[in-house]
């Protein structure tokens, strides 16, 4: 059993940790926006629609 | 001639060719945990679609003399493999395609229209990925108090993936990093997640106050459009995956089999995913996983360990998830109960029910559901992108 070496393991979780965050914090972010841009389209469709009519 | 000498042939081919002579004590333990596992998911009903077929593999694999576990080799004769060995060689050991097929599956049955709704469950999803990395270091740690009982980093790795409650990445990340502790990581995934029941609840209440849990949420969210649900597997497959190439086996294939089913255009594929195809890759799986625990290393102390280690880094992910959702709710705007950030682990959709279930009980009025499930689904991500982390770090293709 090789031994165990510490920085590299801490190294590993910080990179993890870390990771995992910035990856689904930019989920976040990207989803939050494209929602934000299909919801006001879906309102000028309708605005628009309602106009027409 | 007396009756032994008598019968001396017939005794020496039952004592070879009986499984009863030769039943050892480490494959009758195995057969009594089988039972255990066909008793819990029959008369307790908990998570009969894996626990019934994991015990039943179990069973059928510590049979003596039934030669179902042997693996398919070069030169071996015809007929001579064990199906259960061929379900471990190539669905498990080399070519590990039965958890990408299983996540193909659960992509096409997941609805993400709650994260889609409520992006900020990602950051709850990521949260509860807290176990895995608190078990990767106790894994570690474990080699300084008793060295001959260490594990490996890789095997770290794999015991510490327990804690995101995901099945098929647990499998996926132990049979890439550390195959000989797969059957034991496995077993306590599922184990754990069909006991997410119990081992939640008293850590959530510990965590949180009366009022914490009786905080009410509107449980409407907003209507998702077919055009955002179409998007949203394409825009986070291309994300994730250039990020972290690796998690691309497990979150290719989730996001896949969730464009099959939002496209709306590729029904009957999507229905098969959604039915027929988990159906047999579940079958094969499980009994695949039950197959793989090996009886001569179940009274081993490392696979209590990994069993104990299993547990620690659940209970772990739930606080994590629960620590970040009181912080969440302290600085919200509207309403957060803290609770649904337990349900970041992605036991789907256990984790959320019982949330909700707690969220009731606090307060009638709560419909917590919805809320939880976002964090829910994002906890399946959030394990993909630790396991594919993982994977990043030892293997290169």
């Amino acid at each position: 059993m090789e031994p165990i070496n510490w920085g590299q393991a801490w190294s590993i979780v910080g990179g993890g940790l870390l990771t995992t965050f910035v990856i689904m914090t930019l989920l976040a972010v990207i989803t939050n926006l494209l929602g934000k841009l299909f919801v006001s389209l879906e309102k000028r469709k309708e605005a628009q629609g309602g106009e027409a009519k | 001639m007396n009756w032994y000498e008598h019968h001396d042939g017939i005794l020496k081919i039952m004592g070879v060719q009986m499984g009863f002579a030769n039943l050892t004590l480490p494959q009758f333990i195995m057969i009594l945990i089988g039972l255990g596992y066909i008793y819990l998911a029959i008369k307790k009903e908990w998570e009969p679609y894996e626990l019934l077929p994991i015990g039943a593999g179990m069973i059928l694999a510590n049979l003596p003399l039934a030669g179902l576990t042997s693996q398919p080799e070069p030169g071996m004769s015809a007929g001579m493999a064990g199906v259960l060995g061929i379900i471990l060689k190539y669905g498990l050991y080399l070519w590990t395609i039965l958890p990408q097929f299983i996540f193909f599956g659960i992509g096409a049955l997941t609805d993400f229209s709650p994260l889609i709704a409520n992006p900020k469950a990602f950051l709850l999803g990521a949260a509860a990925q807290l176990g895995i990395f608190t078990a990767f270091l106790g894994a570690l740690a474990v080699g300084l108090l008793v060295p001959e009982w260490g594990f490996s980093i890789k095997e770290a790795c794999s015991i510490g993936i327990i804690g995101g409650a995901d099945g098929p990445t647990t499998i996926y990340t132990t049979g890439m990093l550390a195959p000989d502790i797969m059957g034991i990581t496995a077993t306590a995934a599922y184990s754990y997640m069909a006991m997410v029941g119990i081992i939640q609840p008293p850590i959530i209440k510990l965590m949180t106050s009366k009022e914490e849990r009786a905080i009410y949420m509107k449980p409407v969210l907003r209507k998702v459009s077919r055009i955002e649900r179409i998007m949203f597997p394409l825009v986070a497959t291309l994300l994730i995956i250039l990020l972290i190439p690796k998690s691309a086996p497990l979150v290719g294939f989730l996001f896949l089999g969730n464009l099959f089913r939002e496209s709306g255009v590729v029904e009957r594929l999507s229905n098969t995913a959604q039915n027929e195809l988990i159906n047999i890759i579940t079958i094969l799986l499980m009994l695949g996983i039950g197959a793989s625990m090996p009886a001569e290393k179940v009274a081993e102390p490392r696979t209590l360990l990994v069993l104990c280690l299993g547990l620690i880094a659940f209970a772990f992910s739930t606080v994590g998830g629960v620590l970040l959702g009181k912080i969440m709710s302290k600085f919200s705007k509207t309403p957060l109960n803290p609770m649904i950030g337990a349900s970041g682990v992605s036991a789907v959709p256990m984790s959320a029910r019982i949330v909700h279930h707690l969220g009731q009980e606090a307060n009638k009025r709560n419909y917590l559901l919805m809320h939880a499930m976002g964090p829910n689904v994002a906890g399946v991500i959030g394990s993909a992108v630790a396991g594919g982390y993982f994977l990043g770090l030892f293997i290169n293709f």
